[in-house]
């Protein structure tokens, strides 16, 4: 059996009954499962000596999520989705920075809305009708109302004017100084 | 189970050096070694809770060690090392205790005889039990290796120390001291 001593080969022919016994002696009683239970139990109490809480077993372990009944599981979807959705859009209305304007509208936008809060004769009384020509006006009436007054003017024939003063009914102090068309001074009527 | 079954032994080092892969390593190496060693220690200790006990504290300080391993020795030799003094730092502890259990291995002995017939298989482990329990502790200790463990005297030498020539006088010496307890019985 073993030849690198001789006095092992002498001692087992001797005694060969005892050298039977060495694989017996391998048999003592062990508890069941005491090696397949001692790995584990050695590796839990490494981790605790070394203040690991989970053991690489466990670490190393792939994570299953628990899946969804069939019942339950396409409207609770559909729900939490939604509910997602509406609280970004809520959020992006309230919460984002106003989409800044091109300069030039936001001053036009300015001015439109200071107008609107002050009233036509506040705007009347701040125009000097004496000191605004002709020319300037209708630039700043627009081409309508120019055509509108022209049109008015020159519509209007001499007998209509002379009534029209008729009915204003002015005093002879008021025409002092207005240039008038000899045919109306001619009128009998006046 | 042999480490070469399952992982080279360098690729099992390098794995246990390394400590991402350490756990699993080491998980593995008692996995293949347990129950060699289970055996050497419960060879001296004689009861499986003191065997656990001392195997339990065999692997932790293997553990401890293990990134400082440098390889120098083959892992199972490294363990084998570090049982072997456990073990006898526990019988140290234990003397009293051991004494008293050798006692009563003779007073069995003593009592088998009297009953008369051949001795059994029991009978002649106890016998044989008995006989390593007289020997001083490093004969006791190589002639288990050798005999029960199969370990090569190199590798006893590396557990043990010392050179393999004085081990082999040891193993002989102890040889012929159980073959005169067990012609005296």
């Amino acid at each position: 059996m073993r030849n690198d001593y001789p006095h092992e080969d002498d001692w087992m022919e001797e005694a060969p009954r005892l050298a039977s016994l060495r694989e017996s002696m391998s048999q003592g009683e062990v508890p069941e499962g005491y090696f397949a239970e001692l790995p584990g139990k050695m590796m839990a109490r490494i981790h605790a000596l070394d203040g690991d809480p989970a053991p690489e077993a466990i670490r190393d372990a792939d994570v299953v999520l628990p899946r969804p009944t069939p019942g339950q599981s396409n409207w609770q979807l559909w729900g939490v989705a939604a509910s997602v959705v509406l609280l970004l859009g809520l959020g992006l209305i309230f919460f984002l920075p106003e989409r800044e304007l091109p300069a030039g509208e936001a001053i036009e936008q300015r001015i439109q809305v200071q107008l609107t809060s002050v009233s036509a004769t506040e705007i009347v009384n701040e125009i000097d009708i004496a000191e605004v020509s002709e020319d300037e006006l209708y630039a700043m009436l627009g081409q309508e109302a120019q055509a509108a007054l022209e049109n008015e003017m020159g519509g209007m024939g001499q007998q209509e004017m002379l009534d029209f003063l008729d009915e204003l009914e002015l005093d002879p102090a008021d025409l002092e100084g207005l240039e008038f068309d000899d045919a109306i001074f001619n009128d009998t009527n006046l | 189970m042999k480490a070469s079954q399952t992982l080279p032994e360098q690729e099992l080092v390098e794995r246990l050096r390394d400590e991402k892969t350490r756990n699993r390593a080491f998980e593995q190496l008692m996995v293949l070694y347990q129950e060699q060693l289970y055996w050497h220690i419960r060879r001296m200790v004689k009861t499986h809770d003191d065997t656990d006990d001392v195997l339990q504290n065999t692997f932790i300080k293997a553990w401890k060690a293990i990134a400082s391993f440098r390889g120098d020795a083959k892992l199972r030799t490294w363990l084998y090392r570090i049982a072997t003094n456990e073990s006898l730092t526990f019988l140290n502890k234990q003397k009293k205790a051991s004494f008293s259990e050798l006692a009563d291995i003779e007073n069995d002995m003593h009592h088998s005889h009297q009953g008369g017939g051949g001795p059994d298989g029991d009978e002649i482990q106890q016998k044989l039990e008995a006989a390593v329990a007289t020997l001083p502790e490093k004969q006791k200790l190589v002639f288990r290796m050798k005999y029960y463990d199969d370990l090569k005297y190199q590798e006893i030498a590396d557990i043990l120390g010392g050179s393999v020539g004085s081990l082999k006088a040891s193993f002989h010496h102890a040889v012929k001291k159980i073959e005169k307890f067990l012609q005296s019985g």
